[in-house]
């Protein structure tokens, strides 16, 4: 028993090591470009940026990319798009990309987005001034962002838009318009920051016109609110004052948070209509939040003014801790939180047993992975995908016919996956247009690909 | 080295052969087709026929994981699609589609408005319906309908259908354009009665669906499984995504940058992979010139929010569909850039209150920055499975 475990060990080790051998570190140092580290890059691999001053806009449209800024005595890389005007510091729709480390300044759209990526992780970086979004992931799921600082951006520092499965965890998020906001998402985690001196602390909405139409389990845990009430930006202004605020969402629960000293409310709870004018009805959405739990905050001096607050068109003289300005159903305020509260007499008291102790974390254990498919179901997916469009069997499409070309190849697969990679012109031009290079498909992917075509494809 | 010789060996008689079996195959359709119209029985581009006669659409993308089917996203999985026709009923179809006999008049076909020769659209900024003469931008005579016709590229993935989003389903907007008096101004019992006064299109529709006679839902079943055979997801944009960094050049790659950027928000209605987020949306265009103020949605949903709002169209082979927006109100892409780089509501006509959707911003894109978009949109076009124009049609009637 014993020898059967360590020979499986030494079996696992060995995998495990050739496995990770693969995987290149690749150094960029201060005067050369992060993108061509990027472009050498393969799935797996970690690219280290020294410190130094860069002046780009990082993409990263592959999967299994590592950023990692190396900090040497608190110097850190530093990305930086005032030179050259630019949108984004760093964009990524490739899954399970990670970034660390880096100090990310003056875009003109977003610090670090995702676009698309599932399994990511945004960690220790600083954000700062930034005309939109500092970190903004969207359409993703499964991602992990935490300890980003995050200050001076014109909309949202954290903004999770249309995600899934995200904790947002110890980040320290102040001076923008709004701290961290999730938006048309599930399952969000949003625990142990310090949201302090934005316009707004934590907005979780949903907004109509957009592909979801629903919003819910979404954890305010542990946090700290505190002085949202900043006037930096025009666009917050109007509703500044706000710490923690609710708009439609449902099962959003709000415990165990320290909120103190934001000017309208301390919690804003509010459906749909209160947008009507800047948004089209969207029949699709519920617009009253349901389930919202308030249990173990501490609440201290919030709405102690009402900036923005109507009730029927009659401005409010003064907020609360808690404003609730929604209908819905089955809300509850556990006691012994102090708050005062505006609009929340009917709630019933919270239930222990439904606080969101139990969940530690929305992210998943089993990272967001593709169908399976063996490699000659990949094979025939791939030769209808991308052949099919130009070759058919018997008669000539846009290319010539398989049946030609399984002859030129006859016992061949090799030769034929690698002129897949880089075909050259063998017919002339005006009979048959160039055929594009499939390079971006696994060599293995080719050759597999190449046997299907010479074994399998026929008249049907 | 050896391996090359084997090959060429063996290579100059297979070719041979070959060769030989395709001329063969090729002229036997041309002889069938002088007696009877023989329906194929493969599967159209980017189809797999499976063990039971149905055809699946098969992409790169279900390579990738589908987080949230409604998302979009870049390295992800498409949202479920309308497949699993037979290569008979996708054929059928076809000819129904460029046959005028489904007209009132028989004067006027699906062909006339989505035509392959202007990108499965006319290239008009208002379509013509009924009782118009030729073909594209040179059309003329007959009904002006009041909307532009959208092109069909990918219509097995989409929920709604018609610029104002009003059909639920391929059928719906089949049968609408059935009925509508400025267009085909038909019904079904007229339809089947041509159409079973076709012996062909009996024979056709026996072979595609068993029955002996013509009926209605197979009419529009055989329409549906040709207009969900039109896909394009091959472009050089996707070759880039899915790997090929050389398919785009720098500029283009700029392109997509400013495209995907949030201070230009193109990509959050336009969302790939489908390149539309299928929402509706009111973004304030300036009325077509020639025509009044177009409600859009607000009319079927009852609902003034809506108010000018419009189903937010695919962008892929967008590069074909000129003039762009609902009435043909721009000319050329850069117009269209022009008129997003601007302050929200400028063309909005006086005495309009519209509810501009919130990702109508003015992103003060500068000039480099559009031409780079523009470069971008370019390679957003894949046009090989256009479908074959059939050489005559059952009816007889002339072939748009």
């Amino acid at each position: 028993m014993q020898l059967t475990r360590l020979l499986a060990f030494i079996i696992w080790s060995s995998c495990y090591a050739s496995l990770t051998a693969v995987a290149a570190e690749i150094i960029v140092t201060s005067g050369e470009r992060i993108q061509d580290a990027v472009n050498r890059a393969v799935s797996g691999d970690t690219i280290k940026v020294m410190p130094g001053l860069y002046e780009e806009t990082v993409y990263i449209d592959k999967d299994n990319v590592t950023l990692l800024g190396v900090i040497v005595d608190g110097a850190r890389p530093v990305l930086d798009g005032s030179k050259s005007d630019l949108h984004d510091g760093i964009i990524a729709s490739g899954h399970g990309f990670i970034v660390e480390g880096f100090h990310v300044r003056n875009y003109r759209s977003n610090g670090i987005t995702t676009q698309g990526a599932n399994n990511y992780r945004i960690h220790n970086n600083i954000v700062e001034n930034i005309y939109l979004y500092g970190i903004f992931p969207q359409f993703g799921q499964n991602g992990l962002l935490s300890q980003n600082i995050i200050s001076n951006t014109s909309d949202a520092g954290i903004y999770v838009g249309m995600s899934e499965n995200v904790d947002i965890i110890a980040n320290e998020v102040f001076d923008n318009a709004l701290g961290i906001e999730a938006e048309n998402s599930h399952k969000i985690l949003i625990e142990a920051n310090y949201v302090h001196d934005n316009a707004v602390g934590i907005p979780v909405v949903i907004f109509p016109g957009l592909q979801t139409k629903t919003a819910a389990d979404v954890i305010v845990r542990n946090n700290t609110v505190i002085n949202n009430n900043s006037m930096l930006f025009e666009r917050s202004k109007g509703r500044t004052g706000r710490g923690i605020t609710v708009t439609a969402v449902d099962r959003v629960s709000i415990e165990g948070n320290i909120i103190r000293n934001n000017r309208t409310c301390g919690i804003c709870i509010s459906n749909l209509s209160g947008m009507s004018g800047l948004f089209p009805v969207d029949a699709a959405i519920d617009p009253e939040p349901d389930e919202t739990l308030i249990y173990g905050n501490i609440f201290t001096h919030n709405g102690y003014d009402a900036v923005g607050l109507e009730v029927a068109g009659a401005s409010l003289e003064s907020g609360a801790d808690i404003v609730n300005f929604a209908r819905g159903n089955d809300h509850c305020y556990a006691s012994r939180q102090g708050a005062t509260q505006l609009g929340i007499s009917r709630w019933a008291a919270c239930d222990a047993a439904l606080t969101s102790t139990a969940v530690r974390s929305y992210q998943l254990v089993e990272p967001v992975k593709s169908k399976s498919l063996s490699a000659i179901q990949k094979a025939q997916l791939t030769y209808h995908a991308v052949c099919s469009g130009c070759h058919a069997y018997d008669h000539t499409m846009i290319g010539p016919p398989m049946i030609v070309i399984k002859a030129i190849y006859n016992n061949n697969p090799e030769g034929l996956a690698k002129w897949i990679a880089n075909p050259t012109k063998k017919r002339p031009a005006e009979q048959f247009p160039a055929m594009p290079p499939q390079d971006y498909l696994s060599a293995e992917l080719r050759l597999d690909l190449a046997r299907y075509i010479l074994n399998e494809v026929g008249a049907n | 080295m050896p391996k090359q010789n084997r090959n060429l060996r063996i290579h100059p008689l297979l070719q041979f052969v070959g060769v030989l079996l395709w001329i063969s195959t090729a002229a036997t359709a041309a002889l069938d087709g002088d007696v009877d119209i023989e329906l194929s029985d493969q599967c159209p581009p980017y189809f797999r026929l499976d063990g039971e006669n149905h055809c699946r659409l098969n992409t790169l993308y279900d390579l990738y994981p589908l987080a949230n089917p409604q998302w979009g996203g870049y390295r992800v999985a498409l949202p479920g699609r309308r497949d699993g026709f037979t290569p008979q009923q996708i054929d059928l179809g076809r000819y129904l589609f460029f046959d005028s006999i489904l007209s009132a008049d028989r004067d006027l076909s699906c062909a006339h408005c989505h035509h392959p020769d202007f990108g499965l659209s006319d290239g008009r900024a208002r379509s013509i319906g009924r009782r118009g003469h030729g073909l594209g931008p040179s059309r003329s005579g007959g009904e002006e309908l009041p909307r532009g016709a959208p092109m069909l590229w990918n219509m097995a993935f989409q929920q709604t259908f018609f610029w104002d989003a009003r059909a639920a389903s391929l059928e719906q907007q089949i049968e609408a354009v059935f009925e509508t008096p400025a267009e085909m101004a038909t019904n079904p019992a007229q339809i089947v009665e041509k159409l079973n006064a076709v012996p062909a299109y009996r024979q056709m529709f026996l072979t595609a669906f068993g029955t002996h006679s013509v009926q209605y839902e197979h009419v529009l079943t055989a329409i549906v499984a040709f207009e969900t055979s039109l896909v394009s997801l091959n472009s050089r944009y996707d070759r880039y995504i899915h790997g090929a960094r050389t398919a785009l050049t720098d500029q283009e790659i700029n392109g997509l940058h400013v495209f995907r950027s949030f201070a230009s928000r193109c990509s959050q209605c336009h969302t790939p992979p489908l390149f539309t987020s299928g929402q509706l949306a009111t973004t304030g265009t300036p009325v077509a010139y020639g025509s009044t103020f177009d409600r859009g949605a607000e009319v079927i949903n009852n609902e003034p929010s809506l108010r000018g709002a419009f189903k937010v169209p695919s962008l892929r082979n967008i590069v074909y569909s000129a003039p762009f927006m609902h009435g043909g109100q721009f000319q050329t892409l850069n117009e269209v850039i022009d008129f997003y780089n601007n302050e929200p509501g400028h063309a909005v006509p006086e005495r309009e209150d519209l509810v501009l959707h919130w990702h109508i911003v003015n992103p003060g894109l500068k000039t480099a920055e559009m031409a780079d978009l523009v470069a971008f949109l370019n390679t957003l076009s894949d046009q090989t499975a256009l479908p074959a124009i059939p050489d005559r049609v059952p009816s007889g009637l002339p072939v748009p």
